[in-house]
């Protein structure tokens, strides 16, 4: 396995343990941020669309498999993000602030209403949208997105020194 | 240009074509062909994610344990003088155990078939729906089935009650419903005034529906499974009531403060029902 490989699985396995087991010692009377979405956002406007379509499915399948949402769903949702977000490869500077937290918050809005509208279609009522509909998890994501951002930055970084950002 | 157009071109093709996946996957997710999918690819992640979560448990007991160690001697000496105190209490429970079966029999009573309980350790959570789905250590290898009830008891409190039921088995793990997701729903009642009603999840709340709107409930009443359904003996706390109010329908509702919260939830114990014979036996 070539390192550029290595970095990838990593980056999957890692981002997806951290969410399932590691996020609870950061939840908020329960709420935890959604850590493979902002992975998805930094890495899709970071290095392209193909990134982030690959990495959106990838993280939404294993949130299918091991969670209760319909199955199939969080992958749609999350490939479609990481598409979005990669047509912004180099029209946004992902580390200024305000552009992380209006990136975040448009997607995880996003990521809510295709929840719901999914489930709408598929399952014929809107199961979880009480839960889903709650402004903690989006406002939560937005908070921490710089620090998840800003240790992005340093793990690619440290895995992959040989490379440059694709558009610089 | 050219280039700049094929990659775009590249990774549309990619997205298209995975949601298309995600698509078919969604449509018939109620298949053979994709629940085995599910299952070959579940296969594959429990372990990790079990390892993981060990491997994190471990990780933040390490310092509990080298101070408990130091305590070790002390605590069980004390422990040595509870026990005494413990069995005796265990073999005067026992006694009235018995006593209440033969009243019972007398009474013609139907009794509840007493339960076995098997020990979990909770390892990970749904990563979308954080209080409303665990994962446990314990499957079918254990006996674990799907729709057992599960119930805890919250560190420092002696007393528990139900925190959800297994919602689906694996061989070394299992997912379990805790009480408030939207697709759980439990027969409960109220053993102030005797109401019934059903304890429903709403995500971040968990509400007692259906109450007769002449019932005189308030906040602060105990809330209790009624053993209707056959999943949960009677008599199990759930938790007691914060708020009470009308609902559209006509009927009472009420918002629940349940007995274990789902976000302190560390060990659990599924209630595996014992077969007839082995429950007359005893």
């Amino acid at each position: 396995m070539n390192r550029r490989a290595a970095f990838w699985a990593a980056t999957v396995a890692g981002c997806y343990i951290l969410q399932v087991v590691f996020l609870p010692l950061v939840a908020l009377r329960g709420v935890t941020p959604n850590l493979m979405l902002l992975a998805v956002l930094y890495f899709a406007v970071h290095r392209g669309p193909a990134a982030g379509v690959w990495l959106g499915f990838s993280w939404g399948i294993l949130s299918d498999v091991a969670g209760l949402s319909l199955f199939g769903s969080q992958a749609f949702i999350l490939t479609a993000i990481g598409y979005g977000a990669g047509r912004l490869q180099g029209k946004v500077d992902e580390e200024k602030y305000p552009a992380q937290v209006v990136l975040v918050l448009a997607a995880s809005l996003a990521h809510v209403a295709g929840v719901a509208c999914l489930e709408a279609i598929f399952e014929g009522s809107v199961q979880r949208w009480r839960a889903a509909v709650s402004a903690a998890q989006p406002l939560y994501s937005v908070f921490i997105c710089p620090l998840v951002f800003w240790l992005l930055k340093l793990w690619q970084k440290a895995f992959l020194r040989q490379e440059v950002r694709p558009y610089s | 240009m050219e280039r700049g157009m094929l990659r775009f071109s590249h990774a549309t093709g990619t997205c298209v074509f995975l949601l298309s996946v995600s698509f078919l996957l969604m449509s018939f997710r109620l298949t053979g062909a994709v629940q085995s999918l599910r299952g070959f690819l579940l296969y594959w992640v429990a372990p990790g994610q079990e390892a993981a979560a060990v491997s994190a448990a471990y990780a933040g007991s390490l310092a509990s344990n080298l101070a408990g160690l130091v305590r070790a001697r002390e605590e069980n000496r004390v422990l040595k003088e509870k026990f005494q105190v413990f069995s005796a209490l265990h073999a005067r429970a026992e006694e009235l155990d018995r006593e209440n079966g033969r009243l019972k029999s007398m009474l013609e009573m139907r009794t509840v078939p007493p339960f076995d309980s098997v020990p979990c350790r909770v390892t990970a959570r749904d990563p979308l729906n954080w209080n409303q789905a665990v994962w446990i250590d314990r499957g079918t290898r254990d006996g674990l089935k799907a729709e057992m009830p599960v119930i805890s008891v919250p560190p420092g409190r002696l007393e528990g009650g139900a925190v959800g039921r297994i919602w689906e088995s694996r061989p070394g793990s299992s997912k379990v419903l805790l009480l408030s997701d939207p697709l759980s729903s439990l027969a409960a009642s109220l053993p102030r005034t005797g109401e019934q009603g059903l304890v429903r999840g709403q995500g971040s709340v968990v509400t007692v529906e259906y109450l007769d709107p002449l019932a005189d409930v308030r906040p602060g009443d105990e809330v209790v499974t009624s053993g209707l359904g056959g999943v949960f003996p009677p008599g199990l706390p759930i938790g007691t009531l914060s708020k009470v109010m009308l609902s559209p329908s006509g009927f009472k509702r009420a918002e629940l403060r349940p007995a274990v919260p789902p976000g302190s939830l560390r060990e659990v114990l599924v209630l595996v029902r014992k077969k007839p014979g082995a429950a007359a036996r005893e």
